[in-house]
């Protein structure tokens, strides 16, 4: 059969974890030729050929080419068993792998040993290299014969194990690096294209030496050997990792699993059954629907399954006797890269997919817990707030001497209840403005959409009374929509208490300017007050949680925690709360800056408003 | 002059006491309800000439027991002044626009919200002197 193809190398192949039992695949001899002749008989075939494959099991035991050499004594001793551990599956895997052998042929189909070794190398740690080295040793030593040749591809496939894990564990993310749809992209090209150079070239230049491959025939013993290689890490490989971390696990009724799992089985089945001649190629892309389904339905894992069970119909296809004439390695290798290639990209796409999820069910996730949040503070305002008004006015009740007369002392006492009662009063204002009662009218021009000049505009009205009272003028300068995606509840917040803040620090007589203005990409309200100003040193206390600025001779008004509350709402909209002043006695201007959500949306045009639209203090 | 008559409907029992008894100290006529359907049977009964009205309450809520008000034009347009711990401007906005309450008194209040509150809106409404039944409103 085919010279040149056939000649050395080792097949990938096959599904099912490796070391999961031998699907009684009709296996064969050992592996395939070594290159050198062709295959004059089938002894000959098995020796040479399977060093090749073998080889890159696991060599490295020299010269640590990795981390693994324990350093002292007692840590050889203690690594021994699982050295030995390690060895035995190498070895286990490798007949296990050796027994794909196509009928009639000297390639060696599946070669589920290299994937599995890398898995473990990466699960583990790259010191399985040296049981791999052994393992292999232990197996090719009796058929191959030549100690050197032997200890060569081992050592290859060993470095590779070695060399390919650390690097996944070290730069990819070790059993996560599958995770994302980047990850999978990198691994596909690191650890299947790139770090599978190194058993092929170690395997095929040993046997070269050897005179087991001669000159003509090294590129493409050296092609089939790597290819062999690239499908094993990208099937079995990345099978083993998808299936060695917590994924995002469908929550699909088991009745529907049961019948996606009847569907899924239908393509291997036709694959591995269906008598069509040279059809395996064809059959295998009726796989590809199902891999997109399995990526986008059910996650890595069911696609790595179905990738596996995939490869081992087409293996069997050609395994089957009545199919031996078809067993052409060209078209199985094709067969194999095809379905590693829709594996690596059914992979990408279910991490794609799955980012997706997680992100809505993390946003969801925040939701729930803002929601809980403010139901919380609802409550606490609500129930911190009903029994205080009854402490407040009896205490009043009390200082007017409504039970009698008090001692000075007495009423001093009654005071400091008074004045605790206040305190924590305003910490209740504080805490509120979130929504509950919702009596009819909202803002919101959409669910996530309002308009910033209405809002301003209704808080600024609310304030006119308390203004009054304080002898200051609110003026709103604003007009048109400034439309901003925005909670409108929690906006209002915001604005409530700038403007109060800028009406209790204004001084009679003075005059709080808000100004709503929008360019398109941001909006913004600026309440100025003619009030008594800040210092920079203030300014960059203000917004901290409990701040005590407070101008010299005057009350402090607050919890302290108004303008640190603001600034966290402004911000969870992605939007910034700044304060400038030139200084004391000279006012001091909050500015609230909110993105607009679509900046390049045409219908809401920036209005830089230039008409003034008095809100005169009411009487 | 009368009295004023005020109606209170509060299901906090410290709360309502507290309030009645400023009230009647400081001349007012103040009558309690623990919740709203009490409430609405007062004012079926006899007309007040201001309401403070709980929002958060069991059985009917404020928003309900105003409707309600609003709906039965027997009774006039007797100012509802809503009290609530709960509810930002935006809530206090709707309140004041959209269901005709009178004003919006947020817990905790002391002696002097309360008096504020109750006499602004006393004063922007007319005397009361004719029966509330055909007032014709102002």
């Amino acid at each position: 059969m085919n010279p040149d193809l056939a000649s050395d190398r080792p097949r990938p192949g096959t599904p099912g974890v490796p070391e999961s039992g031998p699907s009684g695949l009709p296996a064969q001899g050992p592996s395939r030729a070594p290159a050198g002749e062709r295959a004059p008989d089938k002894e000959a075939r098995d020796r040479a050929a399977g060093p090749h494959r073998r080889a890159q099991a696991a060599a490295h035991r020299p010269g640590g080419h990795l981390d693994a050499s324990p350093r002292r004594a007692s840590r050889v001793l203690g690594a021994l068993p699982w050295t030995l551990a390690a060895a035995a599956v190498a070895y286990a895997s490798d007949w296990f792998s050796m027994q794909f052998t196509l009928p009639g042929s000297v390639v060696s189909l599946v070669y589920p040993q290299m994937g599995l070794m890398v898995a473990l190398g990466i699960l583990v740690g790259p010191w399985v290299a040296v049981g791999a080295f052994l393992g292999e040793m232990a197996l090719w030593l009796p058929v191959v014969g030549a100690p050197w040749v032997v200890a060569g591809f081992a050592l290859a496939g060993a470095l590779q194990v070695a060399v390919v894990s650390f690097v996944v564990r070290r730069f990819l993310g070790g059993r996560d690096a599958l995770g994302t749809r980047l990850g999978v992209v990198r691994f596909a090209a690191v650890a299947g294209l790139l770090g599978t150079v190194i058993s092929a070239t170690g395997g095929v230049g040993t046997l070269h030496l050897a005179g087991m491959i001669p000159g003509p025939e090294v590129l493409m013993s050296w092609l089939a050997w790597w290819a062999a290689d690239v499908v094993s890490v990208l099937l079995f490989t990345s099978s083993i990792l998808v299936w060695s971390r917590p994924s995002w696990a469908p929550s699909a009724p088991a009745r529907e699993r049961a019948v996606v799992a009847i569907l899924f089985a239908v393509v291997p089945l036709a694959l591995l059954l269906v008598p069509l001649p040279h059809s395996t190629f064809a059959l295998t892309l009726l796989g590809l629907p199902m891999i997109v389904w399995a990526a986008f339905r059910y996650g890595s894992r069911s696609v790595a399954m179905l990738g596996l069970a995939l490869a081992l119909a087409a293996f069997g296809r050609f395994a089957l006797p009545q199919n031996a004439a078809d067993a052409d390695v060209g078209a199985l290798l094709e067969a194999q890269t095809f379905i590693a290639l829709a594996v690596v990209f059914g992979l990408t796409a279910a991490a794609a997919f799955a980012r997706e999820r997680r992100q809505l069910t993390e946003a969801s996730a925040l939701r729930a817990t803002n929601e809980t949040r403010d139901r919380f503070v609802r409550f606490l305002a609500h129930e911190i707030g009903n029994p205080l008004t009854p402490i407040l006015l009896q205490a009043d009740a009390l200082r007017k001497g409504r039970a009698g007369d008090l001692t000075p002392k007495q009423d001093a006492m009654v005071a400091s209840i008074e004045r605790s009662a206040l305190r924590l009063g305003n910490l209740v204002k504080d805490l509120r403005g979130v929504e509950v009662l919702q009596p009819g009218e909202s803002f919101s021009i959409d669910p996530t959409h309002i308009d910033l000049v209405q809002v301003t505009s209704v808080v600024a009205k609310s304030y006119v009374e308390e203004a009054a009272r304080a002898d200051v003028r609110i003026e709103l300068v604003g007009e048109g929509h400034a439309r901003t995606a925005a909670d409108p509840n929690r906006i209002a917040q915001v604005l409530s208490n700038l403007v109060n803040n800028a009406i209790k620090y204004s001084l009679p007589g003075g005059t709080v300017r808000i100004e709503v203005r929008t360019d398109g990409a941001q909006s913004a309200v600026a309440v100025r007050d003619e009030g008594c100003g800040l210092t920079e040193d203030q300014i960059a206390h203000l917004f901290k949680p409990f701040a005590k600025v407070h101008p010299p001779g005057t009350q402090r008004h607050g919890s302290g925690l108004g303008l640190h509350i603001s600034r966290e709402i402004v911000e969870g909209h992605g939007g910034r709360l700044e304060c400038r002043s030139d200084g004391p006695g000279r006012g001091s201007t909050f500015t609230m800056v909110l993105p607009t959500g679509r900046p390049a949306r045409p219908q809401s045009p920036p209005r830089t408003p230039e008409g003034v639209t008095d809100v005169p203090p009411a009487a | 002059m009368n009295p004023k008559r005020v109606y209170v409907a509060d299901d906090e029992p410290e709360l309502l006491a507290a309030t009645l008894a400023l009230l009647n100290a400081y001349g007012y006529e103040a009558v309690g309800a623990p919740d709203g359907a009490a409430l609405l049977d007062l004012v079926r009964r006899r007309p007040p000439d201001v309401i403070l009205l709980d929002i958060l309450m069991p059985g009917p809520n404020g928003w309900e027991v105003q409707r309600r008000l609003r709906e039965d034009t027997s009774l006039g347009n007797v100012p509802v002044i809503a009290i609530s711990a709960q509810g930002g401007k935006s809530v206090e906005a709707s309140a004041l626009n959209t269901l005709g309450f009178a004003a919006f008194l947020r817990k905790p209040f002391g002696t002097e919200d309360l008096f504020a509150t109750l006499e602004g809106v006393l004063q922007e409404t007319r005397p009361r002197d004719a029966p509330p039944r055909e007032a014709t409103t102002g």
